[in-house]
């Protein structure tokens, strides 16, 4: 399968940001960029390359930038702020997940972060055994969703 | 008395900046301190001489100084009154009325670095943004064109307090703004473009064609832009009476011409004085003083330089 990443026309350079996987999966996007022989660069994000690296990879681009971003759901986020932190914004940059879909359920009781797999709707907090349900309240202080106790 | 709130003013200082450029130092009458306003804020001025005469001039001090204010007026060669005004007959003591300052052209917040880029006159907003940023401690550059040395306003001062952030083109030196500076500014970069259409235009072309996004390009026009294409059209007023607006000629030019006591000031769609109402029709908005949304109301046009987008429109007067 591939990822259907929509290309963005009209920018002076496209900069593809992924793991091994991700970019075999933007395998279209890149074959198409290269076809039409647009200026372009691959920098390769692998769990051990340190977030200070692709920042300053990316700082030393110009205006006209455009990303794509292809990395396990779970990484998304974090790659996200790091990138977010350089100065390029949502209008220049396309995030794409994919593999599991991980959310961050926040323990409404000991303030513990949760991975879970996105499709639960009840957990327990593996910290505290709590029950919660996982609510839609999203926060950006915790990156992460809230946990609300299950069971009154 | 006038069409929005105003504060009256003294002016205290006049100073020659260049051969066609002053500068015109304004205070409360009651000496405290002016309202607070923001880096590409602008004023109205109100100047009561044989006709009203409302004019747009972009705030040059420091928005921290608020004892007063000072504006850079430039003496237009096609002035119908105002610049002439502020030059020939304005004096030390003479008092007027302000509006409170307004500001389009506001700085972005996001932006990681701010670039101006400035043609002739078109420098005066940059000003109190510079100020700004610089007691923000914030980076920013300047490219500003002039046509001499001479010519170029606040020359000095930008030598002085901002020699590192500014890169000066005289076109007698056959230095010219390109496009491709564009292209050296790093991700996170905002760029400002002020001056006459064309600068503004090529400019803000280029930045999209490098694939800028739109909201990292801000611009102030101090000429209305130009309709691509000037349509004829007509006007109905209250008693029936029909008028034909030529492609060349402006709504208001029309009403004029036909007797009509239309009102207006500064005609180039910023004064709001043109204002009038609109009973029937689809207008084509032109001016940089109604806001979006009393654009899309359709209920309102000014006159000197807005123009109808259907065949007929139905006037209030
Ligand atoms: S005369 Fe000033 S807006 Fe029309
Ligand atoms: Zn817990």
């Amino acid at each position: 399968m591939t990822l259907n990443a929509g290309f963005v026309p009209g920018k002076r350079k496209y900069v593809i940001c992924g793991d091994q996987e991700g970019l075999k999966q933007l395998s279209c996007l890149i074959e198409r960029i290269k076809e039409e022989g647009l200026l372009h660069e691959i920098f390769v994000w692998e769990g051990h390359v340190e977030d200070s690296q692709l920042s300053n990879y990316l700082m030393d681009q110009k205006m006209g930038t455009y990303l794509y971003v292809a990395v396990p759901h779970r990484q998304l986020q974090k790659v996200k702020r790091v990138v977010e932190v350089t100065g390029l914004t949502d209008e220049e940059a396309r995030y794409i997940g994919y593999g599991e879909k991980v959310i961050r359920v926040f323990c409404c009781r000991c303030h513990e972060v949760n991975e879970v797999t996105s499709h639960l709707k009840e957990i327990k907090c593996h910290q505290c055994k709590l029950e919660l349900s996982v609510s839609d309240h999203y926060s950006v202080y915790h990156n992460a969703v809230l946990g609300y106790v299950a069971k009154l | 008395m006038y069409k929005e709130k105003t504060i009256p003013v003294v002016v205290n200082d006049i100073r020659d900046e260049t051969a066609f450029v002053k500068r015109f130092r304004l205070s409360s009458i009651d000496g405290k301190p002016l309202p607070k306003f923001s880096g590409g804020a602008h004023i109205s001025t109100y100047i009561e001489a044989k006709e009203l005469l409302v004019r747009q001039y972009s705030l040059t001090s420091n928005p921290d100084h608020t004892q007063h204010y000072e504006i850079a007026v430039r003496l237009s060669d096609i002035s119908r009154g105002g610049s002439r005004y502020w030059h020939k007959s304005m004096k030390v003591g003479d008092k007027l009325h302000i509006s409170y300052p307004k500001n389009h052209f506001p700085l972005s917040f996001k932006a990681k670095h701010h670039v101006f880029y400035a043609a002739g006159i078109g420098i005066t907003p940059f000003l109190s943004m510079m100020k700004e940023l610089q007691s923000r401690n914030a980076s920013f550059e300047l490219h500003y064109a002039s046509k001499s040395r001479d010519a170029c306003a606040f020359y000095d001062f930008h030598q002085k307090h901002y020699l590192n952030h500014c890169r000066f083109y005289f076109s007698n030196k056959k230095e010219r703004i390109s496009a491709s500076s564009l292209e050296e500014h790093p991700i996170g970069t905002h760029v400002y473009f002020c001056g006459p259409d064309t600068f503004i235009s090529d400019l803000t072309g280029s930045a999209y064609q490098l694939g800028y996004p739109p909201s990292a390009v801000h611009m102030e026009r101090f000429t209305p832009p130009q309709p691509k294409e000037m349509k004829p059209f007509h006007v109905q007023l209250t008693d029936g009476t029909l008028i034909q607006v030529s492609k060349d000629q402006t709504l208001l030019e029309a009403l004029l011409n036909n007797g009509v006591k239309a009102p207006y000031s500064c005609r180039v769609g910023r004064c709001g004085t043109s204002e009038l109402q609109v009973i029937e029709g689809e207008i084509a908005h032109y001016d940089s003083f109604l806001s979006e949304e009393q654009k899309r109301d359709q209920s309102r046009i000014l006159t000197c330089v807005s123009r109808a987008k259907s065949e007929l429109l139905v006037l209030n007067v």
